[in-house]
Order: C-alpha cells, then sequence, then structure tokens
C-alpha cells in the first residue's frame, strides 16, 4: 500500500515543475515552504509556423495573467489559507464564462485537490493525467453580486476549481493550455499568454500548434479542460505533451478513449462540509452588499456594526422584535 | 445587543419588514425561537440556524444551502416537484450515478447525492449513492410506507446489488422496521445501554458493559401504528399501545415514538424512536421542542382523571404530581449492523433545558428475519416467474406508479 502521506511529499516535489517553468527563476511558495527553481531555459521550443496560429490574448487576460504568474505577495498566501478563503479573478470579466464570477470561494478540498492534481503529474511525470469529477450541481461559486431570486443563479464547483488550478500552476510559472468551455483555448507560455479558438486549432491541416519540449527533456504542457458539448476532447489536448486534467460531469462519452489510452486518475470534489458552508455563507453575504468588500475589508459579519450591514442585519434581527 | 439595535435602528429609517426578502426565514426563525420561554438568538445563533435549517432539508450541497437562505420555499417546492418520479427512474438514476455515468433524468441531482469515496492516494476513488439528505429520503420513503411488505423488500433488494448505494438501501428498511417492532409479542425487547461523550451536544455510543436497570423494560404488545400529521393530534388519540409515527416528512430528530401513560402513579414513560439507518444528520433542535410539546400532552392528560380501560405500567411508584421520562432507542436493524456505527449524535440544544433529556438505549431488531424474507421473496419472485406473472406484475405495478410525494 502507497504511503498515505505521498501526496503531501508530492505537493513540495519541484523538480520536473522547475525544467517546465522554463527559465532561470527563484521564487518563494506561498504557502507551506520556501522552493528555488534552477532550470534549463532551453528545455522548450516552439516553431514560428506554430506560434502564427496563436494571438496575443485579451486585455484582461494578459493582465490577469501577469497578476499570477510567479506570484508571491499577499494574494498568493489567500489561495492555501482556509481562513481568507476567497480569491478574485478580476481583471477578467464576468461575463466572460456565464459561470464564473470574479470571486471564488476556495474551499478546504480545494487545496488537497491541488495536491493531489500536483502529486498525480509529479508522480508520474506528467504521463496519464486527471479526471476530476463528480455530481453536477452540488457545487457552488460566489457572485459579486447576488441575483435577488436564486433562480438566476448557476452554480458549478469542479468549472471553478479548474481556475483554481489554472491560478496555482501559474504561480508556479507552469505551462498552461487552458479551455474553460471547450470553445476558447489559452496558453500560458511563461511571461506570455496567447489565445486561439477551439475551432481553428483542431481544424484539419493545422497540426500541432502547442510548444514541444526538446528531445533531451521530460517537461509537459499541463492541459485544464472542460468541454461544456457532450463530446470527446479534440485530441491535441490530451496526448503528449499534454498532461490533462479535465474537469467534468459524471459522463464517460465525455473522456472515454483518453480514459483508455492514457489511464488517468479518475476523482471527484467531496460534497461540502457544514464549516465549509458556513465559511461560503458569510461571504456569500458579504458579496450580498458590494460596498461593503471595498469599504471594509476582512470585516466579520458576527461582529461588524458597518452601517451598511444594515440590510442584512435588519434580517437578522428582525425576528428579536416580533 | 443594546447597542445593535441602536446601531440598526439609526440607519435603518425603512421600516418595512426586512424579512419579505427572504421568504420562509421568518417563519424558520420563529418556529425555532417562537417558544415563549426561548431567548432570543444572536445574529450568529441566526444564521446558525438558518444554515442548519437549509443544511437539515437539502443537505450539503452549496448551491442548494445558499439558495435556500434567500428562498426557502422556492428551493422547497423545486425539490418536491422532483419527488414526482417512477421509483424504475430513481432505479436507473441511481444504476447510473454508482458507476459513474449520467443520469437520464435532469431531476435525479434533486435527490441524490454522489460521493467520492477515497481508497488511497492517488487511486480511484469509488462512489457513494445516497439521498442528498434525511428529508428528501424521507419523502421518498413516506411512499414506501404504502406499500406492501413485498414491494418495499423489493427496492430494497435492488439496492443491495449496487454496493454503492448500501446505505441508500438501508433507509428503506425503515417502514419494515417500524411494522416489525408494532407486531412483535411476547416479553420484551433486549436493550443495550448507550453512554453519553459528555459533550454538548452529546454522542451517545454503545456500552455493553453497563448493565440496563431492572425497571428499564420495553416490552413487546401488539401495538397500532399511527400516523401523526401534527403532534397537536396526540392528545385526541393517546393510547398505550400505539406505535405514532409522524407523517410530516419535515419531522426532526425522531421517527416513532411509544406512550406508556400510568393514571394511578401519575408517571408516563415516553419511549423516542430513531432508526439508525434512516437518518445521516444528526437532526435540529426542534425535535428537543417536538419532544417537549409530546411531555406538555402527556402531562396534561396525567392530571385528568384515568379513564377505566388504561392499563398500568411497571411503574409502581405513586408520585405527586405528573412526571414524564424520557427514554430515547436507538433502533438498529441487525442486518445492517455492521455497516453503521452505534453512535447517535445529538443536535444541538440538549443541555439547554432538562426536561426533553434522558436515557439513551440501544434497539438491535433482529431483521435477519427480514433478510430471510428478503431471501424467500427473490426465491418466490423466481417461481412466481414461472407460475404466478401475475403476481410480479402486481410487484411491477407498486414500483411503476408515479411517486408524488407532495402534500396536497
Amino acid at each position: 500500500m502507497q504511503s498515505p502521506n505521498i501526496i503531501e511529499r508530492l505537493a513540495g516535489d519541484f523538480t520536473l515543475s522547475n525544467k517546465n517553468a522554463g527559465e532561470r527563476a527563484r521564487l518563494r511558495a506561498c504557502g507551506y515552504r520556501p522552493y528555488r527553481i534552477f532550470v534549463d531555459p532551453d528545455n522548450w521550443e516552439w516553431k514560428a509556423e506554430s506560434k502564427a496560429v496563436w494571438e496575443p490574448a485579451e486585455e484582461n487576460w494578459r493582465q490577469f495573467h501577469a497578476n499570477w504568474y510567479g506570484a508571491t505577495g499577499s494574494q498568493s498566501a489567500s489561495l492555501v489559507d482556509p481562513k481568507s478563503p476567497s480569491l478574485s479573478l478580476e481583471p477578467l470579466p464576468p461575463g466572460l464564462d456565464p459561470s464564473i464570477s470574479s470571486s471564488i470561494f476556495i474551499r478546504e478540498s480545494y487545496v488537497r485537490m491541488f495536491d493531489t492534481v500536483w502529486a498525480k503529474a509529479m508522480a508520474r511525470q506528467g504521463r496519464h493525467g486527471v479526471i476530476i469529477t463528480g455530481q453536477p450541481g452540488t457545487g457552488a461559486y460566489l457572485l459579486s453580486h447576488i441575483p435577488y431570486r436564486v433562480r438566476s443563479i448557476s452554480f458549478e464547483g469542479k468549472t471553478l476549481f479548474s481556475y483554481y488550478l489554472l491560478v496555482r500552476l501559474l504561480q508556479r510559472k507552469q505551462v498552461v493550455l487552458f479551455s474553460p468551455d471547450g470553445k476558447m483555448v489559452y496558453l500560458c507560455y511563461h511571461t506570455e499568454i496567447y489565445t486561439v479558438s477551439m475551432e481553428a486549432l483542431a481544424a484539419p491541416g493545422v497540426g500541432v500548434s502547442l510548444p514541444n519540449p526538446i528531445s533531451s527533456s521530460n517537461v509537459f504542457i499541463w492541459s485544464l479542460f472542460d468541454i461544456r458539448e457532450r463530446k470527446e476532447p479534440e485530441s491535441f489536448l490530451v496526448t503528449r505533451p499534454c498532461f490533462p486534467v479535465q474537469t467534468t460531469s459524471p459522463d464517460p462519452i465525455r473522456y472515454r478513449t483518453w480514459d483508455k489510452e492514457r489511464i488517468p486518475l479518475l476523482t471527484g470534489l467531496p460534497l461540502w462540509t457544514r464549516d465549509e458552508l458556513a465559511q461560503g455563507y458569510v461571504l456569500l453575504i458579504t458579496h450580498f452588499c458590494p460596498c461593503l468588500s471595498a469599504h471594509y475589508p476582512g470585516c466579520n459579519i458576527r461582529t461588524s456594526t458597518a452601517p451598511c450591514w444594515t440590510r442584512f442585519t435588519r434580517y437578522i434581527e428582525a425576528p428579536l422584535r416580533i | 445587543m443594546d447597542a445593535l439595535y441602536k446601531v440598526y435602528r439609526s440607519s435603518s429609517p425603512n421600516l418595512s419588514d426586512p424579512l419579505d426578502a427572504y421568504p420562509g426565514a421568518r417563519a424558520l426563525l420563529e418556529e425555532h425561537y417562537g417558544e415563549e420561554d426561548t431567548p432570543p438568538p444572536s445574529p450568529g445563533d441566526a444564521l446558525d440556524c438558518l444554515l442548519d435549517a437549509a443544511i437539515d432539508r437539502f443537505g450539503y450541497s452549496a448551491r442548494d444551502v445558499f439558495g435556500a437562505v434567500f428562498d426557502y420555499p422556492e428551493m422547497t417546492g423545486r425539490h418536491e416537484n422532483a419527488f414526482d418520479l417512477k421509483y424504475a427512474d430513481l432505479e436507473d438514476a441511481v444504476s447510473a450515478l454508482a458507476q459513474n455515468r449520467s443520469v437520464g433524468h435532469s431531476i435525479s441531482h434533486l435527490l441524490l447525492a454522489l460521493r467520492p469515496v477515497d481508497q488511497s492516494p492517488l487511486v480511484r476513488v469509488r462512489w457513494n449513492v445516497d439521498f442528498k439528505s434525511d428529508w428528501v429520503a424521507r419523502n421518498v420513503i413516506r411512499y414506501l410506507d404504502e406499500a406492501e411488505d413485498i414491494v418495499i423488500r423489493r427496492q430494497i433488494n435492488f439496492f443491495r446489488r449496487i454496493p454503492e448505494a448500501r446505505g441508500l438501501a438501508g433507509r428503506l428498511l425503515e417502514p419494515l422496521a417500524h411494522r416489525y417492532i408494532a407486531s412483535a409479542t411476547d416479553g420484551f425487547w433486549p436493550l443495550t445501554d448507550m453512554k453519553s461523550n459528555d459533550a454538548d451536544p452529546p454522542q451517545f455510543t454503545l456500552d455493553r458493559d453497563s448493565p440496563v436497570l431492572a425497571d428499564v423494560q420495553f416490552i413487546k404488545v401488539e401495538r397500532k401504528i399511527v400516523k401523526l400529521q401534527t403532534i397537536a393530534n396526540l392528545s385526541t388519540c393517546l393510547e398505550n399501545n400505539s406505535y405514532y409515527v409522524p407523517a410530516d416528512p419535515n419531522f426532526p430528530l425522531f421517527d416513532a415514538f411509544i406512550i406508556e401513560l400510568d393514571h394511578v402513579t401519575k408517571l408516563a414513560i415516553l419511549w423516542i424512536l430513531q432508526m439508525t439507518t434512516s437518518r445521516r444528520h444528526g437532526g435540529s433542535a426542534l425535535g428537543y421542542r417536538k419532544i417537549r410539546e409530546i411531555i406538555a400532552i402527556l402531562k396534561n392528560e396525567l392530571r385528568g382523571d384515568p379513564p377505566v380501560k388504561k392499563r398500568k405500567t411497571a411503574h409502581e411508584q405513586a408520585t405527586p404530581t405528573p412526571l414524564v421520562q424520557v427514554r430515547y432507542l436507538l433502533v438498529v436493524p441487525e442486518d445492517e449492523s455492521e455497516l453503521q456505527n452505534f453512535q447517535w449524535q445529538f443536535p444541538k440544544g440538549w443541555d439547554q433545558r432538562n426536561d426533553h433529556r434522558g436515557k439513551v438505549y440501544c434497539l438491535e431488531v433482529p431483521l435477519t428475519v427480514c433478510s430471510t424474507i428478503i431471501k424467500n421473496v427473490s426465491s418466490f419472485e423466481r417461481i412466481a416467474s414461472r407460475y404466478s406473472e401475475w403476481t410480479l406484475e402486481m410487484c411491477t405495478f407498486y414500483c411503476s406508479r408515479r411517486v408524488r410525494l407532495v402534500p396536497s
């Protein structure tokens, strides 16, 4: 039987990921422990004709990428700190994807799942892959502006995890292919981010347009994707040099072929715990009063007497006046 | 609190009821804090109360829980609509989810929860399929209550064949266990003591080393099963040999109760029964309030003249004023005992008042009898398939009826 600490041990293994980063750098990981990156800058090659397929990503994506690439600041601490479990995706536009918002509640299980995905990649040197599935419709995320009626909210926990995963990988300067909906693809390649439509990449004759590891290296590209349509992913997403991480509803049709070929780790996000629900609940209410976050960052709903709490506290206090 | 009031009042010129914006919240808070001598909640307690109410009803799906914060009735209605399905559809959904396949019936995610079960690090997970919450389960089981034993056993048998759904199958034992206890005669049920961990709220675990006192006896006697719509109705049907099952699937904390009234000694014993297979969540503190309501009805009854036909209990000691002893009974189907932890986690509020507290015991119901019957059912079905297509058609008819569980 494997050591129960294998995930924990490999969570601190940066040997291969340093090579993936493809540049000489030194940074301090947020959270657990410091680590160094000493890498060979020549691990990657990207032919001009392949690169020509891509365009620089939109400004908000470039800004988002710049915010997180190699980030070591205070915003990084919140990624692994259950006490401040909020991740801002700004400046990504809330309307970019109807299932995301400018703020993600980071569940403790997100942190554990990241370690699992990381460990799987490191243990197999980028071979295999991970499929994260589970029951659709039981996750949740927090909108920056909660609609008045809940019927207008849609939720998807697994999708949001892919954004969390992206941020964590950018922080570690990884090369990441990211498709949150199966339509657009983003390539985070060192300090740049590019984009192209899935349709263009998958068109006949286009060929593989990704950067390639040089033959002497065993580096890989993280390929994070969530295909909304009920179909299998395009093959370039799931073949070497990609290490696929697919978030999907439970449906083998969405991953049958690559599941057989690469035997990925099939795993799932657990349901929420009461503590997570309580934390998310407070964060949800915080966002319900949009001005609160701006004026009183980090305020505690249970103790604050800020005027902008009025609406909610009246809601809570009203029964006392019955 | 006074200071908070001043802040809120001074900054709240609008005097309309702020709860109007949050349907259902007022009713929930009034239900929990409406008792005369219950102190008003702090804002934090009120938040916890609403959160627990949502979890109790909808389980641990964040979408449902957060949605219920803003509109409890709408979220409830959405789920109630999902109860309108066939058992065959439920079987399909459970089978599909157990194999991590997509489910054709979109409403299944309103009823079922799929939980990954870790085997070991970096190994594929297994899956567990169960109802999303005790409330959902009880609504589904309520339909089974009306079914013949053979139909219930057929359902149990089906779900037991799916390893991922063993827990779900166990929940369906509840109606059988009720009938079994209510129909057993001759002698006393063997009880086992359960001891508290003295936490608040407490958790009780089996204590086989501690003998049950001799005067604690749970008699086997044929009992009439009475479906109670509300506790208030109890006063109209007080009978020593009745077996009361709350008909409302919202009912918190316990699954059935039995009373032993002794008008001579002015003593009543209230047995509170909970099936270990029927609830995953510890229930809510509202259950204590229901118990106190029952106690009040029993005391009121004991204050009156003893009806001639009512029989004495084993309690000989006279008491000057009406006294109600509460005894909690965790009912464990022996068939499921290996799957269950023999624990009873009580909800918050246990220590807040004295009157609802009592000793806790465990009753192991020999549902091996049911297993035998289930095996016999399988044999019976095989025989029936050869010789009596009509019987199977009857079973199929029951199982394909639409499950409309919404109260009219």
